[in-house]
This record gives C-alpha cells, sequence and structure tokens, in this order.
C-alpha cells in the first residue's frame, strides 16, 4: 500500500512535466506576441516592444524560454505574469480558493441530488416513470451552462432578489453568507454533472441488480430495501466514484463559462485571460496547478477503491 | 426643550428658503458608496504606464492632470494649474499652480513634482506609451515652488490637450519610493484614494483634503467610497444594474442592446452621449487591390454608412467623417458634402472596369474584442458584394488580430479607433506616412503637408482652416473608410444623481455625483 501510493506520488511530476511541454509549445505555435499585448492598441514603438521582450525573455529560444522557466519552477517559483507584472503564485493562490469552494459546493450539491435519483431510476419497475427520469437527465446534460446562468440570475437575483449576484465570501470566514453567495454559480455547475452522475448510477444499478448474490439476498429473504442498500448500491458504486473522480478533477480546473457569467474570480477566468493575453507564465501557472489537482484528486479515488471492494489491493 | 423645539423650528424654515419645495431631492447628499460595474479586469494603476480602458475607469479618480476637459463641453479648462501662457513662438508654456492641492500622502502639489512627472514619463526605463506624445517636449523647469516652465523643440500645438487626463497624471517627486509598487498601489492628488485593489475588485476611498468644491462651495467627492467591479459577462452587467448590486454602468459592453433593454425599467436611468472614437474599414495600401486609388474611391462609394449605422447600432450612429461631429469648434464636414461620402453603386462599378479590374476579391479581419464588429463585417461583405466586390470574412483571435495588424499582414480590417479631442492627435498618427500606428502604409505628400501644418501652427483660425482641407483630402484620398460615430452609454440606477456621461467616458464625473437616500 505504501509502496503504492509513493510510486503514484512520483509520478505526479512526470505528468506535470509533460502536460506543461504541452501547453507551452502549443502557446507558442499560435500567433500572438505577449510584449505587444502589454503594451497595447496603440503603443507600437519598437525600442519599448523589444525593452519589453528582453525583460520577460520572450527574445530566447522557445527552448530556453522553457528550459529556464522549469529550473524557477524546480525551486519554487512560478515567475511573473508578463501582463500584471505580479506573481503568478499570488494570482493563482488568490483565485484558488474561489475555484475550489465552487468546486466543492457543485460536487455536493450533484451527489446528493444524483445518488439518491439514480438509484430510483435503477431500481423502479414503472417504465413510464424510467422514461421521464432518463429525459430529464438528457436535458440536464444538454442545456448550456450560459443559459441555465443567466437565467438563474434573472429570476433569482433580479426579480425576486433572494440571492445575491456577484458576493462570493470567503468559506472559512463567512460559511453561511458563503452558501448563499455560491447557491446559484454551484446549482449551474452542478446540473449537468448530476445528470451524468445519475445516469451512470442507474446504470450501474441496473447491472447489479440482475447479479446471483443479489438474487441470494432476496432469496434468504431480506427486505427490498436492504437487499438495496446493503447489496445493490455497495456493489454498484466502484463505477461510480470512478466518475465522480474525474468529474471532480475537472471541476477543481475551473469552470470558464460559469465563472464568466457569475463574474467568479476564480481558475478558470484567470486561465482564460491568460490565453487571450498570452500570458505565458501565467497560464503554466494555472495548467501546473489544475494538473496537480486532477492527479491527486484520481489518486483519492483510486485508494477508496480499496476502501469500498475489499478485493481490490495495492501491492 | 422648549428652546430645541424653536431652534429646529427655525432650521425648518431655513432649509425651507434655501430649499423650495420639490428641490430636496437634488441636495448633494455626502456619504456611502457608490459601486461601478466595469467588463474588463483591471491589470495595471501605474497611470504612465497603463494601456487598459479598465485602468483608466479607475485612474480617473486617484491621478490628474495639470489641466482637465470638461465633460460635458469637452473644453480645457484648469486644473492642477489654474493658469497658463504660451509665449509667441508657440515653444515656451509658463503654468501656476494652484496652492491647495495635495497629494493623499498630505504633502503639497509643487513644482518639483511636475517636473519629476514629465522626467519620469520621458525616461526610457519607466517604459510609458505616453513618452511618445510627450517626444516635443525639450525640458521642464522649475521657477518657483508653484511656476512651471516647459520649453519644446519645435510649436507642437495639441501640447495643452495632452496635459489633461490621468495619462498625464502629476505624481510626487520620488512616486516610485514612496508608493512601492505602481501597478498596485497609488498616490495621486485626485478625489480618491486606493483602499483596495485586486484585478477583479478595487475600492477607493474619500480623499479628505482634495481641492476642488461644488458651486455652493462644498468640498468635493461627495460619497465616502466607490467601488468597482469586474463581471465580463454583459448580460450579467445588466443583470447587476437592475437588481441593485452596482449603481452604475458604464463603458464597454454597456452597448445599444443595454441601451434597449433597460430603456424604461423602473429604478434606472439611461445616458448616451456621441463617442469620439469611430469605427472603420482599415485597408493596406501595399496590396493590391489598395494601391490603386480607384479602386479605393470605389471602396467608399460602394460603402452606405447610414445603413451600416442602422443596422449594427440600430441607428444609434451616425457615418463618419474624419473629425467627430462634436468637435464643433474644429468645423467637421458634413459627410453628406464630402466627396466619394454619397453612396454610388454604379459609379463604383465604372471605376472598378476604368482601373481594369474585374471582381476586386479581398478579405476582412473584424476586431474580435468589439462586438459589432463582426456584424458590421457581414453587412459591409453584403454591400460591396452589390457594387462588384468580392468580399470574404476572416475571424481570429485577439493576440493573433493584433499581431497581424501590426506587421500590416492584412487585405483589410473592420476596428474601432479611439477619439481626441484635438484633431491632430485624431488623425496624425493613423494617416501621416510616419505616423505610429499608420499600419495601412498610406503615404501622400499633400496630407502629411496639411498635417505638419496643423501641428505646428499655434493660430486656432488657421488650424481649422488646415483640418477643413484635411478633411477632404482624405475623403477623396481613402486612407481608410471612416465609417460611424457611435453613441456611448451609461446607465445607473435612479438613487445615483449627478453622474454625467462624457463622450471620453471618462470617470471624473464620479465625484460629482452622490446617493439620494
Amino acid at each position: 500500500m505504501r509502496s503504492y501510493l509513493a510510486e503514484r506520488l512520483w509520478q505526479l511530476p512526470a505528468v506535470l512535466l509533460v502536460v506543461s511541454g504541452l501547453v507551452f509549445s502549443v502557446m507558442h505555435l499560435v500567433p500572438g506576441d505577449p510584449a505587444q499585448l502589454l503594451l497595447g492598441f496603440e503603443n507600437t514603438d519598437p525600442v519599448q516592444l523589444e525593452r519589453v521582450r528582453r525583460d520577460f525573455g520572450l527574445d530566447r529560444p522557445v527552448l530556453v524560454q522553457y528550459g529556464r522557466w522549469l529550473g524557477r519552477v524546480v525551486q519554487g517559483d512560478l515567475g511573473v505574469s508578463v501582463r500584471t507584472g505580479r506573481a503568478v503564485a499570488e494570482i493563482v493562490s488568490e483565485a484558488f480558493p474561489y475555484t475550489v469552494t465552487l468546486a466543492g459546493y457543485a460536487l455536493a450539491l450533484a451527489v446528493i441530488v444524483a445518488l439518491p435519483l439514480g438509484v430510483w431510476a435503477g431500481t423502479t419497475r414503472s417504465r413510464g416513470a424510467d422514461a421521464v427520469v432518463q429525459a430529464v437527465f438528457l436535458i440536464g446534460l444538454s442545456v448550456p451552462a450560459f443559459w441555465v446562468g443567466s437565467l438563474l440570475i434573472l429570476v433569482f437575483s433580479v426579480e425576486l432578489r433572494w440571492f445575491p449576484l456577484l458576493t462570493y465570501p470567503h468559506p472559512w470566514r463567512d460559511p453561511l453568507g458563503a452558501l448563499r453567495g455560491f447557491l446559484l454559480p454551484a446549482v449551474t455547475l452542478a446540473i449537468p454533472n448530476a445528470a451524468a452522475i445519475a445516469r451512470m448510477v442507474r446504470a450501474s444499478v441496473l447491472a447489479v441488480r440482475g447479479e446471483e448474490y443479489v438474487r441470494v439476498a432476496r432469496a434468504k429473504g431480506l427486505s427490498e430495501g436492504a437487499v438495496i442498500r446493503r447489496h445493490v448500491v455497495r456493489n454498484a458504486l466502484v463505477p461510480i466514484v470512478t466518475l465522480i473522480g474525474i468529474v471532480a478533477g475537472y471541476l477543481l480546473g475551473g469552470s470558464v463559462v460559469v465563472e464568466q457569467v457569475f463574474a467568479v474570480p476564480g481558475l478558470g477566468r484567470a486561465g482564460l485571460q491568460a490565453i487571450v493575453q498570452r500570458d505565458y507564465p501565467l497560464l503554466q501557472g494555472v495548467v501546473l496547478i489544475t494538473t496537480a489537482a486532477f492527479v491527486l484528486v484520481n489518486l483519492v479515488v483510486d485508494l477508496l477503491y480499496a476502501l469500498l471492494d475489499p478485493r481490490i489491493r495495492y501491492a | 426643550m422648549r428652546k430645541r423645539s424653536i431652534l429646529t423650528a427655525l432650521s425648518v424654515a431655513l432649509v425651507a428658503v434655501a430649499f423650495p419645495s420639490g428641490a430636496q431631492g437634488l441636495r448633494p447628499q455626502p456619504g456611502g458608496t457608490i459601486r461601478v460595474g466595469i467588463t474588463q479586469e483591471i491589470l495595471n494603476l501605474d497611470p504612465h504606464v497603463a494601456t487598459a480602458f479598465s485602468s483608466f475607469q479607475v485612474l480617473d479618480l486617484v491621478y490628474e492632470g495639470l489641466l482637465r476637459l470638461d465633460p460635458r463641453t469637452l473644453r480645457l479648462e484648469p486644473n492642477l494649474a489654474e493658469s497658463w501662457s504660451v509665449s509667441a513662438d508657440g515653444l515656451t508654456y509658463v503654468f501656476r499652480l494652484r496652492r491647495d492641492a495635495t497629494f493623499h500622502d498630505g504633502s503639497q502639489v509643487d513644482a518639483t513634482d511636475v517636473k519629476y512627472t514629465f522626467d519620469r514619463i520621458l525616461e526610457p526605463a519607466t517604459r510609458s506609451p505616453q513618452a511618445s506624445f510627450l517626444e516635443p517636449v525639450r525640458e521642464v523647469a522649475v521657477v518657483d515652488p508653484f511656476t512651471v516652465r516647459i520649453t519644446l523643440k519645435r510649436p507642437y500645438a495639441p501640447f495643452l490637450a495632452l496635459l489633461a487626463g490621468a495619462g498625464r497624471g502629476i505624481v510626487p517627486v520620488n512616486f516610485e519610493d514612496k508608493v512601492g509598487d505602481p501597478r498596485t498601489r497609488t498616490l495621486g492628488s485626485g478625489p480618491y484614494r486606493l483602499d483596495r485593489f485586486s484585478t477583479s475588485a478595487v475600492r477607493l476611498v474619500k480623499h479628505d483634503r482634495y481641492w476642488r468644491r461644488d458651486g455652493a462651495g462644498v468640498r468635493l467627492p461627495y460619497a465616502d467610497a466607490v467601488e468597482y467591479r469586474v463581471i465580463p459577462d454583459p448580460a450579467t452587467l445588466r443583470a447587476a444594474v437592475r437588481a441593485g448590486e452596482v449603481e452604475l454602468i458604464v463603458g464597454f459592453g454597456v452597448d445599444v442592446t443595454a441601451a434597449r433593454t433597460l430603456a424604461g425599467v423602473q429604478g434606472l436611468r439611461v445616458q448616451s452621449a456621441p463617442d469620439l472614437a469611430y469605427s472603420l474599414l482599415g485597408i493596406n495600401h501595399e496590396r493590391p487591390p489598395f494601391n490603386d486609388i480607384r479602386i479605393r474611391q470605389a471602396l467608399s462609394l460602394a460603402v452606405d454608412r447610414g445603413a451600416l449605422a442602422q443596422v449594427v447600432y440600430s441607428g444609434r450612429a451616425v457615418p463618419a467623417g474624419p473629425i467627430p461631429p462634436t468637435l464643433e469648434a474644429w468645423q467637421p464636414v458634413a459627410p453628406g458634402r464630402l466627396p466619394y461620402y454619397t453612396p454610388d453603386r454604379a459609379r463604383a462599378r465604372q471605376l472598378i472596369q476604368q482601373a481594369g479590374q474585374g471582381r476586386v476579391s479581398f478579405r476582412i479581419l473584424p476586431i474580435p474584442t468589439v462586438p459589432e464588429a463582426v456584424q458590421m463585417a457581414q453587412v459591409l461583405r453584403e454591400q460591396l458584394n452589390a457594387a462588384g466586390f468580392a468580399v470574404e470574412i476572416e475571424q481570429t483571435d485577439f493576440a493573433t488580430f493584433l499581431a497581424r495588424w501590426r506587421g500590416s499582414q492584412f487585405d483589410a480590417f473592420v476596428s474601432l479607433n479611439g477619439g481626441f479631442v484635438d484633431p491632430d492627435l485624431h488623425l496624425y498618427r493613423h494617416v501621416h506616412s510616419s505616423g505610429s500606428t499608420n499600419v495601412f502604409k498610406f503615404k501622400d505628400a499633400a496630407v502629411d503637408a496639411l498635417l505638419e501644418r496643423g501641428r505646428t501652427t499655434t493660430d486656432l483660425g488657421q488650424r481649422v482652416r488646415v483640418y477643413r482641407d484635411l478633411q477632404v483630402q482624405l475623403a477623396e484620398k481613402v486612407p481608410f473608410l471612416f465609417l460611424n460615430y457611435a453613441d456611448v452609454f451609461a446607465v445607473s440606477r435612479t438613487s445615483l444623481q449627478g453622474f454625467v456621461l462624457s463622450s471620453t467616458r471618462t470617470m471624473t464625473p464620479v465625484a460629482e455625483s452622490w446617493l439620494a437616500p
């Protein structure tokens, strides 16, 4: 178990290296000059342009730039944002709490809704009800976030004024305020993920329901509720947890659309700005953090398997 | 007790005399926080280095120039300089500073600060985009603590107009030592000082010793604080002012759609002003077909600027000549009286034929940061294709657009050019053969000569005549197509009183705005 953990953690730097290298080269393949973007539309003095390029090392070959960046990152220095001149670590650590709060909240909402709904859909004997629920899942998966978000804002912030817009307090300092402030973006983000998880729960429960040990449990005379709780759901959980892990990883990368619509100053927006402005160091910083979060969340999921299913062991 | 009630009765009577019935609501109220919704991140607060419009939405209230533009009339008026004189040869400017202006740290604004400010802007290490505008400055000298003399290398007519605005805002001597990092901290003399900064939210608080007073002698500003919130999505921005989360939305993202959907909503007020900035169809003079003047004139004749204004801006725009119609003092020529401005497809086809070309094909690159640009390119395509052109539209992201714009790697593009109150600043850099943003590669000796004369002549009447000739020349030679001057909009809650939307979109009127209880 311990050696497994060590091995997985050792893989992390390798994954980070590959991903950051990929992003770095793709960013340099697309046209666009961060120095010109920094100076703005109307300032076109070539001397100043060269000065900015030199300041940020943008005049060096791409490989040298990557090497230098890597050298600094190893020492714990994520560099300086070209666009704002602020430390990347500072920008990322400002944005990360917003994204984590939103991701955690959305995931919790999604799971709370999806688990019972999926189990019910997988165990109901009414074909009509199943079809309706399936259609609801499909709608949940298909409605675009910008539409749902705008609709929620119009109904609950503008017309009813139940929830504030633009108020995102820190979850530790003001937990109740955060629950209220983050609710609408969290709901928007939760809807498609809840639908995806619920579909997986339904399919998984259906598959397990046909297993022999379920029939045996029924034959033993267990009540239907106990059969579902103890035998069906427990055994159906492994693929569900896998999906939840993947969803959590994606959410931690920040949702560009939801953060944009609700004006949440999170990682997704920082990443988007970095791409638009060709702010290479900032984008690299955002990518590093989100990649690490993704890898770590999936590691936790792998460890959970062993807890859920004693047959799974890591030697 | 009795005494007190008499006093109360007296004061009520006094108030009633001073503010006859119904006028109470118009009396400026001190206190409160004005919340402003803006669409772009606030990247840099160094007044001499910042370029983003969003930065200046904050800086307008923090830093002050020697002069300022009246937000309504766009005329220059005294600010930190209470008076000035210009020598007959147009080379020496002497400014007398007001004595009651202080920086936010309490120190007095004096002549050494002015000298330091100009030196800082012109110092190459500052990397100020303002430096090229102030290039004609030879020397700034301190005459006495409240008198500054600025000598120019050559006469430079737009010089005074350049001294207004936060971009040339006065900072104290040893500014950078005092402030630390000027990108995220500030030290100015404006009505507000910085309280909190992040790229998505900025809070300013009142400068208690700000010098300016209102008509009744009350010290400005009225509100205790101003908060900026960055709301990138235009629909959310509109929702925020409707929900009362912000009192004012202004700037990009507050467009015709916002004006239309929010007009008539209870509790909101929509203001508009004609823009100084104009939309344009930029063309490349180094490539065929636009190296041929007949094709350029055909292009101008084929475009119906009035129809463009109707379709793209719902009529909230006017066809553009080279000088904005708002700058009446400069006698802008009405587009209907400029050559090649009245749409005429038959003549356009004729000119194309004379140029010996069949169907003239080219590609238009719309700027991705201006939402109307794509729509404008689409309407242009229809209009031009009906007159013998074959136009295609090519879309890119902003960084790519900027790189291709800078490198003149385009047939044509649709974009927006910022406007200025002085015609030299408005036109020189775009159409002079050595102009810094002449990405069109337009070169014309007669236009160059007029621009030089307009820049070095200090007599106002003579300048007006020069720019009248220039307007006609530009319409004939077509460096690019001036398309439309659109309206700019601001939407505020009715609780916000006294805010005046200016054509320059300046935020300075916030200092004279207040919140009704």
